[in-house]
């Protein structure tokens, strides 16, 4: 049985850029347009999904980035992949400034990073057979010179995701959605990347299916020295996989540190209130549990509440979170919150 | 272990096969379905008439659809076996020139499909995919176009021209490539959306990968059920070009030429207007008969309900 | 079978052996195969399992909202003593939908009419079954958004479904279920859509609505944390038949069969750290071939030849039903692997 995950003694801090930061990411923001525009187009409303999010991975760990919905955790996953236009900020990938980047050299960048979809039924298309799927990232990329080649690689790459090698003549609707998910985690290795944004690659599976995938993706890295940006909304399998966690709130970093700090001393009050919200399969627990529910919801993001976003909802804010905003300051070594009051 | 590092010759031609057989199998089963539907078989059966006639025409074709004999005009249809459908104002046989009228049909209905839709389409591809102000500027031309009344540009272009199969092909075209780009681009846009294809984006594909691998092929359906019923709207709006006299000139045949002709004696020799009047609109239903059964086939989910349906009266028995 | 406590009387809702099937162009899937469940008066049963286990079907069925290509294909499923099967049932379930038995869809976002105000939709359920006046009709319904815990529910009910958030949503999806007084509140992965903090508002509000108007709920769900805040009894479903059965306390401390005990084991808990997640092996089964006999057999480490005869449901202690031939006794105390971990 493998030991449990350990964070790194040394927790690589935002902004730094520590000698074996694979990734590293300085106030990043992103902007959405939103409706608004004439007939030959102009002058729009926008709104910022991510404003001001710093972090770095080191190689071969896992950032569980969570959140919920209007977080931007989605957003930060396709920005860090240069899929989505930054509105502000720098992503440094291996001692790279990839911020600019585009065309041929972007394509190449791709090779060493790759994302592992939410919905497994969507992201494969149905009309390709798997080994079309699995193979097109080497087609693409020029790696194999004959189709007898490409036969022996998708076969490997299936074996290593726990399928059979004769899956890859087969349709993805003849799979279920766990095997599609490997099938699609497949696809991701294919190039032998350095780094996967997993965006919520077990949400749309059922319980009993998560933990083989999640296993999968341990093993993986393990095996290939892999570093992960593991997003998800769901706290309890963000834990397992993570060497550190950051908590995004309407955009914005509000905690990070590793497992332990999170989930045993939480010291932002949304940190301390998506904990307590995370139902407990234990009816005597449930029955006599003390809930902090929040009122409210996710504020809307093209005008955004002033101060600290959390304050509409925050059951213990003061005047001085209305009228500024908090910054991520330092609770203990490698744990940060923004918060005035905790 | 497995038999995929075994011998290439034995593996590689399994792809090959199983291609082919995806193609046989999807054939086969829209015959199936195709034997199940008598609309559609109806239209299928019209659509291989037409194409089969105007191709054999004259082999088909009693006698030559030009030549006149005024000794024979307005002879009624069913009174000899040379002329079995009567002639016309001008002698000419009719039967003869409807089988001669439906190489026109045929010839405007696939040169304006094929030019109008592929234009149309490759628009709306480039529209939806890339967006921006590339797709601005397409959409407000479709919009424009679309506005300006079609008949008053045909009488401009032909004007200006002259008539003339060329002429009714340019016009029809210029006027029919709006609903392609409208209608791809739209399901190119929603395409786009879709986790596979920003998948294939991530795994490093070029733009025209992505279009031609992961969206066109998406497209195929919708744009032949299209193209079929708009080759039925395009052999309508022929005859109407014709009829008006701005279209098809003698001693070419046409029906909507020959419409033309038959307006003075539709009440003393029907036939002359109503034996074109029918082919086209015998015609136009087959098409649209057989387009109605190509859309069901091609969409999943249509296919399921009906499926269903069927079943349901089948197991009625059942509690 | 008598529980105690809130099974009093006669039942409510009586699920009979109930069997669901779809005529596919790919085969026959039997979505539910034999399903037996009572709900009584003010009781709350979880209807729990994952997908393709058939709740959500069996919850279409009850409400009589099944579509080709599915149909009742067997057994009975009755309202107060009355079935609602067949062509005659139908109808009646028709009239008692809405009225003595509502819904809750998981999708706030695809339930609600975009072109109407939240206050016509509600009203209209109102005017429909209880046949009251517009005036009538626009009071209560201000009543109800207050029951659910809308804020300023007169101004709010002019609302249109695109100004609310997802969990405002739900909670008018649930006014809407409770503007006749019923009877039975059958909510169908209610919070599945929705953030976790949403969540924990949502099913504290159906909890509160619970207890407050003795209403009865079946929760369909596949989250067991959900389950064991809200219900007293909860139905295990796999593969289209019922696993076990019984109270929620006793279920999820012991559990009887193995699946459940998988179940249990494989939901990750804040409370407990494991070194690494547990699942159970193998894959779901083909509901167009099911295996025959016990439909977990294939992924069960218990399993025997015998398991290739389906056991019925039979009891196992005073409130408990298990549908297996190796049970788990007293180790199923631990089968979850809970006990013995450290706790955060």
């Amino acid at each position: 049985m493998r030991s449990a995950v350990k964070a790194s003694t040394q927790p690589a801090s935002p902004g730094s850029q520590s000698p074996d930061a694979l990734l590293a990411v300085e106030g990043l923001a992103v902007e959405y347009t939103v409706g608004g525009g004439g007939f030959w187009g102009g002058k729009r409303t926008t709104m910022r999904a991510v404003e001001d999010v710093s972090f770095s991975i080191r190689r071969g760990e896992t950032l569980g980035l969570v959140g919920e919905s209007g977080s931007g955790k989605t957003t930060t996953g396709r920005a860090v992949l240069r899929k989505v236009p930054l509105a502000a900020g720098k992503i440094v990938f291996d001692d790279e400034d990839i911020t600019n980047i585009g065309g041929e050299q972007l394509r190449r960048f791709r090779r060493r990073m790759q994302l592992v979809f939410q919905d497994p039924y969507a992201s494969l298309n149905p009309r390709m057979r798997v080994f079309d799927i699995v193979a097109e990232p080497l087609l693409v990329h020029g790696l194999v010179p004959r189709i007898r080649d490409a036969q022996e690689r998708v076969g490997s790459l299936l074996e290593l995701v726990g399928l059979p090698p004769d899956a890859m003549f087969r349709y993805p609707h003849a799979f279920s959605g766990g095997q599609r998910q490997r099938i699609g985690i497949a696809r991701a290795i294919s190039l032998r990347p350095e780094f996967i944004v997993a965006d919520e690659p077990v949400s749309a599976l059922d319980v009993s299916i998560r933990a083989q995938v999640v296993n999968l993706l341990q093993d993986l890295q393990e095996q290939f020295e892999l570093t992960y940006l593991f997003i998800a909304h769901d706290l309890s399998v963000v834990r397992h996989i993570s060497h550190r966690i950051a908590v995004m709130y309407a955009g914005k970093l509000v905690e990070t540190g590793t497992p332990d700090d999170i989930y045993d001393d939480p010291k932002h009050p949304y940190t301390r209130a998506l904990l307590s919200a995370v139902p407990v399969p234990d009816p005597r627990i449930e029955a006599t549990r003390q809930r902090i529910v929040l009122r409210g919801s996710v504020p809307n993001l093209v005008d955004p509440p002033s101060g600290c976003r959390f304050h509409t909802r925050c059951p213990i804010a003061e005047d001085r979170c209305r009228a500024e905003e908090p910054p991520l300051s330092e609770r203990s070594p490698g744990h940060r919150a923004a918060c005035w009051l905790t | 272990m497995t038999t995929v590092g075994a011998d290439a010759a034995v593996v590689r031609p399994n792809l090959l096969r199983l291609r082919l057989q995806d193609l046989g199998a999807s054939l086969r089963s829209a015959i199936g379905e195709l034997l199940h539907d008598r609309a559609g078989l109806f239209g299928l059966v019209v659509v291989l008439a037409l194409i089969l006639i105007a191709i054999f025409a004259p082999l088909i074709a009693p006698q030559n659809p030009s030549a006149q004999s005024l000794l024979d005009r307005l002879e009624p249809p069913f009174k000899s076996w040379s002329h079995p459908l009567g002639t016309d104002p001008l002698g000419r046989d009719e039967l003869s020139r409807l089988i001669y009228g439906s190489r026109i049909s045929l010839e405007v209905g696939a040169l304006v499909v094929a030019i109008a839709g592929t234009t149309g389409t490759i628009l709306g591809l480039i529209s939806g995919y890339f967006g921006g102000i590339v797709d601005s500027i397409v959409m407000r031309a479709v919009d424009t176009q679309i506005a300006f009344p079609g008949l008053l540009l045909a009488l401009l272009i032909i004007a200006v021209i002259g008539p003339s199969l060329k002429a009714i092909v340019i016009v029809l075209s210029i006027d029919g490539w709006m609903v392609y780009a409208r209608v791809t681009r739209g399901i190119t846009a929603s395409l786009r959306q879709e986790p596979y294809v920003e998948a294939a984006e991530i795994v490093g594909c070029r733009s025209r990968r992505v279009i031609f691998r992961h969206i066109l092929p998406n497209l195929a359906s919708p744009v032949l059920t299209l193209g079929v019923l708009e080759f039925a709207r395009i052999i309508l709006a022929e005859a109407a070009l014709s009829f008006l006299g701005l279209g098809i000139q003698p001693p070419s045949v046409s029906w909507g030429l020959m419409l033309s002709d038959g307006a003075d004696y539709l009440f003393s020799a029907w036939w002359v207007v109503s034996l074109p009047g029918i082919a086209i609109a015998l015609v136009v239903l087959g098409i649209n008969l057989f387009a109605s059964w190509l859309r069901i086939v091609s969409d999943p989910h249509a296919r399921d309900k009906r499926f269903a349906a069927s079943a349901r009266v089948g197991g009625a028995a059942m509690t | 079978m008598s529980f105690p406590d809130d099974r009093t009387g006669e039942p409510l809702l009586e699920v009979d052996d109930a069997q669901v099937c779809f005529y596919t162009r790919g085969g026959v899937v039997q979505a539910v195969r034999g399903v037996t469940f009572a709900v009584h008066r003010g009781e709350t049963l979880g209807l729990v399992g994952e997908s393709g286990s058939g709740k959500s079907v069996t919850a279409l069925a009850v409400l009589g909202l099944l579509q080709p290509p599915g149909r009742v294909t067997g057994g009975d499923i009755r309202w107060k003593g009355r079935s609602l099967v067949g062509r005659a049932g139908l109808k009646r379930a028709r009239r008692i939908r809405g009225k003595e038995m509502a819904v809750v869809f998981q999708d706030p976002m695809t339930s609600l009419n975009p072109l109407f105000p939240v206050r016509s939709q509600i009203a209209e359920v109102l005017r429909h079954h209880l046949g009251m006046s517009r005036r009538e009709a626009e009071e209560r319904v201000v009543e109800l958004l207050d029951l659910v815990g809308i804020p300023a529910p007169r101004q709010r009910a002019g609302a249109y479904p695109h100004e609310l958030s997802g969990g405002q949503r739900q909670r008018v999806l649930i006014a809407m279920a409770l503007a006749c007084e019923p009877e039975l509140l059958i909510a169908d992965e209610p919070t599945t859509a929705l953030d976790v903090t949403i969540q924990a508002q949502i099913l504290e509000l159906i909890h509160e609505i619970q207890q407050r108007l003795g209403l009865a709920v079946l929760l369909i769900t596949h989250d067991l944390g959900v389950v064991a805040g809200v219900c007293r009894r909860v139905a295990v479903m796999y593969g289209g038949k019922i696993m076990e059965m019984g109270g929620a306390d006793e279920v999820f401390e012991r559990p009887a069969h193995p699946y459940t005990a998988g179940l249990l084991r494989s939901t990750p808990r804040l409370d407990v750290v494991r070194p690494r997640l547990v699942g159970i092996d193998g894959l779901p089964p083909n509901m167009t071939a099911p295996p025959p006999g016990c439909p977990f057999q294939p992924r069960c480490d218990r399993a025997t030849s015998a398991c290739e005869t389906m056991p019925a449901l039979r009891p196992d202690g005073d409130r408990r039903e298990v549908a297996c031939w190796h049970a788990l006794g007293r180790e199923g105390i631990d089968a979850t692997g809970v006990a013995g971990q450290p706790v955060a």
